[in-house]
């Protein structure tokens, strides 16, 4: 079970670097994508929860990267 | 062909003759700069209340041109408040986290916690109910919900904006997004973040309207966020906040405000200075921002 958490968890932070990857380079015109960085703290975020010890801890931990990326985004794109 | 060209030059000069400059002014300096980000904002009666990361509740008194700033005095360490909504006589709402409605007292204390049956990821008021942001489910479901105070966990859906179809591989939280400006009545303008098009309603599939500002396409704006703000006036009025499409002090803001009506039109323009943070009061021929400077500025037609 933990393990196979884990993998998904690998699997979304792997194609979270492709895309981050594949993403064109911020220049001065285009604004930076939010999501972008967001992204980026979401998968140092499950790395930093993939290393906890105890699969409840682990799996808590990777629950909290989810939302703090989908605050990160918010604060970014709704934030006045 | 004659014909054709005749009645597309009135046609022309007609919205030339609508199109009208709008005149900016600033008419309070408050004490309001870059005192975190704003993440809520409602109006109730004559005044506009801002909840920012900064633990501050904020009421603009819209004819005094005055501000008043409180602290917010009981959310735990572990609550991250999102939205605020003003609905009935005045009572503010807000999430304290996903899945808790805390009402605010004016004075900026938590006064009562709900606890939610399904996570949220916004509030907005209209009249008096709740609307919730749910995350996207099936393609085609509301993103909205309306609920009363009474029973939160017993949700109607509120038409215009549905959730699209996520894709498997690529992750776009933006588009899933909803930001609710301000509203006349119950008429309340809606849009999801990454896209132009606005959606009014009182929540009634018989009026809910499909805004798609026509002018968007000739403004620079942010792609990433096009819609900075939208306010609906008295006589079916729109004035549109785009966003800009570079930021001076590495914030987001509105670079320019348009008066436009249910069709989407350009009826008079005028690219702000300072920049705007967002809307606080409309009314059919007039405006008042916040601007990035902390100052309240008055955009009118003449």
């Amino acid at each position: 079970m933990a393990s196979k958490i884990l993998r998904r968890r690998a699997i979304v932070a792997t194609l979270v670097v492709m895309a981050l990857a594949a993403s064109r380079p911020a220049s001065a015109q285009t604004p930076p994508n939010p999501q972008d960085a967001c992204m980026s703290q979401l998968t140092s975020c499950y790395y930093w929860a993939a290393a906890e010890a105890g699969f409840w801890t682990m799996w808590a931990g990777g629950l909290d990267c989810e939302l703090q990326m989908i605050d990160c985004i918010r604060r970014a794109v709704l934030g006045r | 062909m004659r014909y054709l060209v005749l009645a597309s030059v009135m046609t022309t000069a007609a919205v030339w003759a609508n199109e009208v400059p709008l005149r900016q002014r600033v008419v309070s300096g408050s004490g309001l700069a870059g005192e975190g980000v704003i993440i809520g904002r409602a109006q109730c009666g004559a005044s506009t209340w801002l909840l920012t990361d900064a633990s501050a509740l904020v009421e603009v008194r819209v004819a005094e041109r005055s501000i008043v700033s409180r602290t917010i005095r009981g959310f735990a360490a572990s609550e991250h408040p999102w939205g605020l909504a003003c609905i009935g006589a005045g009572e503010l709402w807000t999430l304290a986290d996903y899945r808790t409605l805390a009402r605010l007292s004016a004075s900026g204390e938590v006064a009562a916690r709900t606890k939610l049956g399904q996570p949220r990821l916004n509030v907005f008021g209209v009249g008096d109910t709740l609307l919730l942001q749910q995350p996207p489910g099936t393609a085609g479901g509301p993103l909205l919900s309306v609920v009363r105070v009474a029973d939160v966990n017993r949700a109607e859906p509120w038409p215009g904006l549905t959730a699209a179809r996520q894709s498997s591989v690529n992750i776009d939280v933006p588009s899933a997004l909803v930001a609710c400006g301000l509203a006349y009545e119950a008429s309340l303008p809606c849009w999801i973040t990454n896209q132009t098009r606005i959606t009014v309603s009182d929540g009634t599939r018989g009026r809910t309207f499909s805004v798609q500002p026509q002018f968007l396409t000739s403004t620079a704006v942010d792609p990433n966020v096009p819609l900075w703000d939208v306010a609906v006036a008295r006589s079916s009025a729109l004035w549109i906040l785009t966003s800009a499409a570079s930021s001076e002090s590495g914030r987001r803001a509105g670079g320019r405000l348009t008066r436009s009506n249910f069709r989407g039109d350009n009826l008079g323009a005028i690219d702000l200075t300072p920049r705007a943070r967002v809307i606080v009061s409309a009314s059919d021929h007039n405006v008042v921002v916040l601007t990035v400077a902390g100052t309240l500025m008055e955009v009118t037609t003449p």
